[in-house]
């Protein structure tokens, strides 16, 4: 790639860097994603001015139908699901005119040469300069058929002095086996530094927040650690259910669709050492240790260390609602857990000794998503009577209303010393007018500007698949037949509390 | 604003008293979560009568739920006998509060007593800013004594007949706060618009070959669509030479030229077009429409593209917002500064 030297108007601007001429070629252009987080993402990037003029949106799908209908399916996305809606009309007719459509089936050859030329014709026209992102928004048993044919056609090089990148959606396999297989198939056809693996998670503010919090504040690393924390709590909580997603779900379980990305990637900021530099690889190797770092939990261990639970008929905001083996494509007899709880060790001089207590489910009382570092009991009270001497707790909360809250203890006013827990909060809803992007466009941006750090690279998934299929094997080998239950609305099984309380401590009430 | 006077020197106990106040109606109301106190600034604002005075307390009612602060009015009254006076509300209602407002207005010479009193006043640990809301902060003798209490100076040169004050405090190494203008923030978005025409490898090259600049503007003076010319200029490294009538002219002729066009459709003083060109034809503009879009279009090496953008003229209230959340220095609106003063 030639290296130019920056745009002097850019110089000062808060945006000082918007991306290079490129089109997106999204598969999977007629599901969910595209239509509710793809699209308006970019159409939100383009209202932020964050968008290049020469850019161009394909979406290849199965089913034949024109550019204008596509663009009509789109923008009743934008209308429904972004956060700037309805659409500002003259913005939408110049955005409209950047969106194509390619139809084929994904084992088409010939379709992959419609979409070559298609992708010349619109350099030549459009000035998209030979840069392309080809966006895996199908589901995973169609990414080798896709990457093979797009490195049978050459999509996988620039004709151009250009880029090409992929993003690939998870789950990136479905055990360490099929994880390495999918990623000896990509990298067949691309090099790594092409390969971004989303986790949607990584693109949140307070995820990125993490980073910033432990490292631009010099009194907290100091107490990061085993002799000042007593233990930490991450809780990704759903409220809803399976919903028409019951035949996935049975094939995955809260294991896959939940642990093994988006609660180890909080693991992992809130493990991590500092790293040399806020590069890609610098952050990455450092999250990478973590994983490798964790203690595994042995087949006959399975017990003492992991809960696992199914959702009972309930009642969630008010309404009844199905169990899970009651939900559409679910299994009568199914036992896939709808619920895990889990206590890691991260085995390295600064976490030695300290659990990490892991819970998340569906048909949970509320969606919640939070890291609690929960530090050790002061070692005397001199403060008695009514007294509530609580240890420190620093909580994370990534959603619903992102922001960090410090509980320290204060003197409640009067004669006596009382003490009593305050918080002292920080939302970003209520502390910066700006609305935060949402994590999509944080992170086809960082994409379409090559800025690696919030993707996950072949090792972390791997390590991070490592544990997750001794976990599996160590359940399939205790051979249960049923789950304990929980009913939908509450906090998980009876057995996800004793688990935790036997160690002396609680689950957060959220 | 529903403020309750004071003695100046009782502000800080009837904050408290209010605040209290606010806690216990909330906690009667059967709202069980305390009441937070947040405030991220002080924003001092001069206004040099009561009329300014109003416009700045709608600006901050409308500026505190983005910005929770503690708020410190201060009114010039030239016209009326030795007195300050101070009235204190906080900011919000009922549920939500976002600070508090102190207004301090002074009447005829106690104008100088105004320094010592807001000193007093600012909140520590957080930064404290001084919205000077029209003309020379520079030759008023109370900036003086407030510098010190400050990180930030919001200015708007749009405001200033000469330059020569703020250039000189750009060129002090000891001028002790950093200098904004609203100006520069109002220019942002065609700033941004203007800048992304150059963005594609494929055309920035040609920003060294342009050699005419057409701005069309709707206000009474070209002020503000000279700082935008000096940006250019600056940006670009256009060596000034001379002004000839709306033209100014630079030192390898390229040419700056100045229009004033009515244009009604569009918001009051602001910018509505700007065209660059290249000796050998290639053109790009930015050209206001209404409905708060803009049309961008570039034609060079025998390509031709177009966009339709958002260009978002901010109310005020949202333009010092974005002020109030700069704590570093601009060097490059202090280069452009610099070289429209020379004008002057």
């Amino acid at each position: 790639m030639t290296s130019l030297p920056p745009n002097p108007l850019r110089e000062g601007l808060s945006i000082e860097r918007t991306p290079e001429p490129n089109t997106v070629v999204i598969f999977g252009a007629s599901g969910d994603l595209t239509k509710r987080k793809l699209v308006p993402a970019l159409y939100n990037l383009t209202l932020d001015r964050l968008m290049p003029n020469q850019f161009a949106v394909i979406g290849f799908a199965r089913r034949p139908i024109p550019d204008d209908d596509f663009r009509a399916q789109m923008l009743e996305g934008i209308n429904a699901f972004s956060r700037n809606k309805p659409a500002q009309p003259e913005v939408w007719e110049s955005f409209a005119q950047r969106l194509f459509y390619c139809p084929g089936n994904f084992d088409e050859p010939a379709a992959y040469q419609r979409l070559s030329e298609q992708l010349d014709r619109l350099d030549a026209e459009r000035g998209t300069a030979g840069n392309r992102l080809f966006y895996l928004a199908t589901a995973p048993e169609y990414f080798p058929v896709i990457i093979k044919h797009l490195g049978e056609a050459g999509l996988n090089r620039s004709p151009k002095d250009g880029w090409v990148r992929l993003i690939i959606e998870k789950p990136f396999g479905r055990d360490l086996a099929t994880a390495r297989e999918l990623n000896r198939t990509v990298r067949a056809v691309f090099t790594e530094d092409q390969i971004y693996r989303i986790d949607h998670y990584l693109g949140k503010e307070t995820v990125q927040n993490l980073l910033v919090f432990r490292f631009a504040n010099g009194i907290f690393e100091p107490l990061w650690n085993r002799n000042y924390v007593d233990h930490v709590q991450i809780t990704v909580a759903e409220a809803v259910g399976v919903e028409d997603r019951g035949g996935y779900y049975e094939t995955a379980g809260v294991i896959r669709d939940m642990v093994q990305n988006h609660i180890f990637q909080l693991l992992t900021l809130v493990g991590m050492e500092p790293p040399a530099a806020l590069d890609a690889n610098a952050v990455r190797d450092e999250k990478v240790k973590v994983l490798r770092a964790l203690r595994p939990i042995q087949a006959a261990d399975t017990g003492r260390f992991t809960v696992r639970g199914q959702y009972l008929a309930g009642s969630s905001g008010g309404k009844p609602v199905p169990g899970y083996r009651e939900e559409k494509g679910v299994a009568k007899n199914s036992i896939t857990d709808t619920f895990v709880a889990l206590k890691l060790y991260i085995d390295n001089w600064r976490w030695a000794g300290v659990p990490f207590y892991l819970r998340s489910g569906k048909r949970l009382p509320k969606r919640s998503t939070e890291i609690a570092i929960q530090f050790k009991q002061i070692p005397l009270s001199l403060f008695g009577g009514d007294s509530a001497v609580e240890p420190n707790l620093l909580t994370l909360n990534v959603q619903p209303d992102e922001g960090i809250a410090l509980r320290f203890g204060a003197k409640v006013p009067g004669q006596r010393v009382q003490v009593q827990p305050v918080n002292m909060d920080f939302e970003y809803g209520t502390s910066f007018g700006v609305p935060a992007p949402e994590a999509y466009e944080r992170l086809i941006l960082d994409c379409m500007l090559g800025e690696a750090a919030l993707f996950t690279r072949d090792d972390e998934v791997e390590a991070a698949w490592t544990f997750i299929n001794r976990l599996l094997d160590g359940w399939a080998q205790a051979g249960v037949k049923t789950l304990p239950g929980y009913e939908a609305g509450t906090w998980g099984p009876a057995e996800a509390h004793t688990f935790i309380e036997n160690d002396g401590r609680r689950w957060r009430r959220l | 604003m529903n403020l309750t006077s004071v003695p100046p020197d009782a502000v800080e106990r009837e904050l408290n008293n209010l605040w209290r106040a606010a806690a216990e109606a909330r906690r009667a109301a059967g709202n069980a979560k305390p009441l937070a106190r947040t405030r991220l600034l002080t924003l001092l604002t001069f206004a040099p009568d009561l009329a300014s005075a109003a416009l700045a307390e709608t600006i901050i009612t409308q500026l505190a739920p983005h910005q929770p602060l503690r708020s410190i009015l201060l009114v010039a009254d030239e016209n009326a006998p030795e007195n300050l006076e101070a009235a204190v509300t906080l900011l919000g209602a009922d549920t939500s509060f976002y600070g508090e407002h102190i207004r301090l207005v002074a009447h005829g010479p106690s104008v100088l007593d105004l320094p010592s009193t807001t000193l007093a006043l600012l909140l520590p640990n957080v930064p404290a800013f001084l919205w000077w809301m029209q003309g020379n902060p520079f030759a008023h003798p109370i900036l003086e004594p407030l510098l010190p209490g400050l990180e930030r100076l919001v200015l708007d040169t749009l405001a200033l007949s000469q330059l020569d004050d703020v250039t000189t405090a750009l060129d002090d190494v000891h001028f002790p706060v950093i200098l904004s203008d609203l100006s520069w923030a109002r220019l942002a978005p065609w700033r941004y618009l203007t800048a992304q025409l150059f963005d594609p490898p494929a055309l920035r090259p040609q920003l060294e070959l342009l050699t005419e600049v057409h701005i069309t503007h709707n206000a009474p003076t070209p002020r503000l669509a000279q700082l935008f010319a000096s940006w250019l200029a600056a940006r670009l490294g256009w060596q000034p030479e001379q002004w000839t009538g709306d033209t100014w002219h630079f030192a390898k002729g390229q040419t700056i030229t100045f229009n004033a066009q009515a244009a009604p459709e569009l918001p009051a003083s602001q910018l509505s077009a700007v065209n660059l060109q290249t000796a050998a034809g290639a053109a790009f503009s930015v050209t206001a429409s209404p409905n708060q879009c803009a049309a961008l279009s570039v034609t060079a090496d025998d390509q031709h593209m177009a966009a339709v953008l958002p260009l978002r003229m901010d109310p005020l209230a949202t333009v010092l917002g974005h002020e109030l959340n700069r704590l570093n220095r601009s060097a490059v609106w202090e280069a452009a500064v610099k070289l429209l003063g020379s004008r002057d």
